[in-house]
């Protein structure tokens, strides 16, 4: 047996022949516990709790992560993609009646009776266009008596006025912003019925993780009020 | 029958041993005879000759295990033909063998000659100590046995890519504790 070890050429061949071999003469009590089936059992059934166990691990933490990932990311992707800062500065910092009495003494720092007058009897005529909106807007700042930062601030206000106000069809009814025809809602009419049509009741659907269930409350109810008080400031003939 | 009673079938020169050695570790000693030569009729004859060389050893020695003492003799037969046949390139290799050429320190380090076989088993032996039962268990089915890795897997309800990570780490350890012996600072 002897001769056929002095086959092997190299060092590094007789060298791993030579460890191989040397494995076969592991102790006995090792042979023994490798061919103990009992053993082998205990071992299958501690390696199944193992991977169970991880399992379950794995499990809970991918939960975890997934309930945490849908509280934290707000439903609509713009809104994820606003700057959090601008968004949230009018619920955050503006009550809804704040907001109402900016955009009003807005309307009246930038336009004056007349004004406001020639333009709802451009929109009357259909002649008013985007282009007119545009001059209109760069003349602002040359009418105002206000100064720059209540300009600024006031002019981020105004758009929600400006809109609904704007965008009123010639039949003289007003929409809402989403372009629903608040038809059947009197602009004389007190304010507190709820929000307007085009509005969702239910907000179960808007993403609290940017703001909770008030602040959006509060958005909602301010923008209402603010589209009251522009219905309000149209003159009668446009609202019958 | 039990081993001790086997042994002394050959104690008292019966015949009757090798039979009863055949019944016993019969399967066990053709598996692995064939896993190393994926040959039937090579693994019969290896197995013949482990019958041989347990008939002639015993007596005077005594085995305290015959299952280790035939097992082995039949891997130690199995590997020289092997390496035989693998030197004329007329075997398949022996996946194994290769994944153990891992755990070789410099081989230039220390001779081959310098090494004894003897000592290498024993060092072996140590380092296997050292491991957790279940590695132990993983090391000697898949490096005594010559076991599949899938085999494996499946008997210890673990699987194949775990026990594979798991051998990997073994042969490393393996490789430094030859590193660090005496053996290879000769």
């Amino acid at each position: 047996m002897q001769q056929e070890f002095d086959i092997g050429k190299d060092n590094k061949t007789d060298m791993l022949y030579k460890v191989y071999r040397a494995v076969g003469g592991a102790a006995d009590r090792q042979v023994a516990e490798m061919l103990d089936d009992g053993l082998a059992v205990r071992l299958r059934r501690r390696a199944l709790a193992k991977r169970s166990a991880a399992g379950l691990v794995c499990t809970a933490a991918a939960a975890a992560i997934i309930i945490t990932a849908a509280y934290k990311l707000p439903l609509g992707s713009d809104i994820e993609k606003t700057d959090k800062s601008v968004y949230s500065s009018p619920a955050e910092n503006v009550s809804s009646e704040e907001a109402a009495e900016q955009v009003k003494s807005a309307d009246e720092a930038e336009f004056g009776d007349e004004e406001r007058a020639e333009q709802n009897a451009q929109e009357d005529s259909g002649t008013y266009s985007d282009e007119q909106e545009q001059t209109d807007q760069s003349a602002k700042p040359e009418t105002s008596t206000e100064t720059d930062t209540k300009k600024d601030t006031a002019a981020d206000d105004v758009d929600f006025a400006d809109e609904s106000s704007r965008t009123s069809s010639g039949s003289g009814k007003p929409t809402s912003s989403k372009g629903i025809t608040t038809a059947g809602s009197d602009p004389n009419q007190e304010s507190g019925g709820g929000p307007p049509l085009g509005w969702n009741n239910d907000l179960s659907g808007l993403p609290y993780g940017i703001m909770n269930r008030d602040q959006w409350h509060m958005i909602v109810e301010g923008y209402y009020t603010v589209e009251l008080n522009a219905i309000k400031a149209l003159p009668p003939e446009m609202t019958h | 029958m039990e081993d001790a009673a086997i042994i002394e079938l050959y104690f008292a020169r019966d015949q009757l041993a090798i039979s009863e050695t055949d019944t016993k570790y019969g399967t066990m000693c053709h598996t692995i005879a064939q896993r190393i030569l994926h040959s039937a009729p090579d693994a019969e004859e290896c197995v013949n000759d482990a019958y041989l060389h347990t008939w002639n050893a015993i007596p005077p020695k005594r085995p305290a295990s015959l299952a280790a003492f035939v097992g082995s003799l039949t891997r130690n037969i199995s590997i020289d033909r092997y390496r035989r046949s693998n030197a004329a390139k007329r075997t398949a290799s022996f996946t194994p063998l290769d994944e153990l050429a891992e755990c070789l320190p410099d081989p230039d380090s220390a001779p081959s000659d310098s090494i004894a076989e003897n000592e290498l088993a024993q060092l072996i032996s140590s380092f296997l100590d050292t491991l957790p039962q279940a590695q132990r268990v993983y090391f000697m089915r898949r490096y005594w046995l010559g076991e599949p890795v899938a085999e494996i897997a499946k008997r210890y309800g673990v699987s194949p890519n775990t026990l594979g990570v798991t051998l990997h780490r073994i042969r490393a350890k393996l490789k430094k504790a030859l590193q660090n012996s005496d053996l290879w600072q000769v």
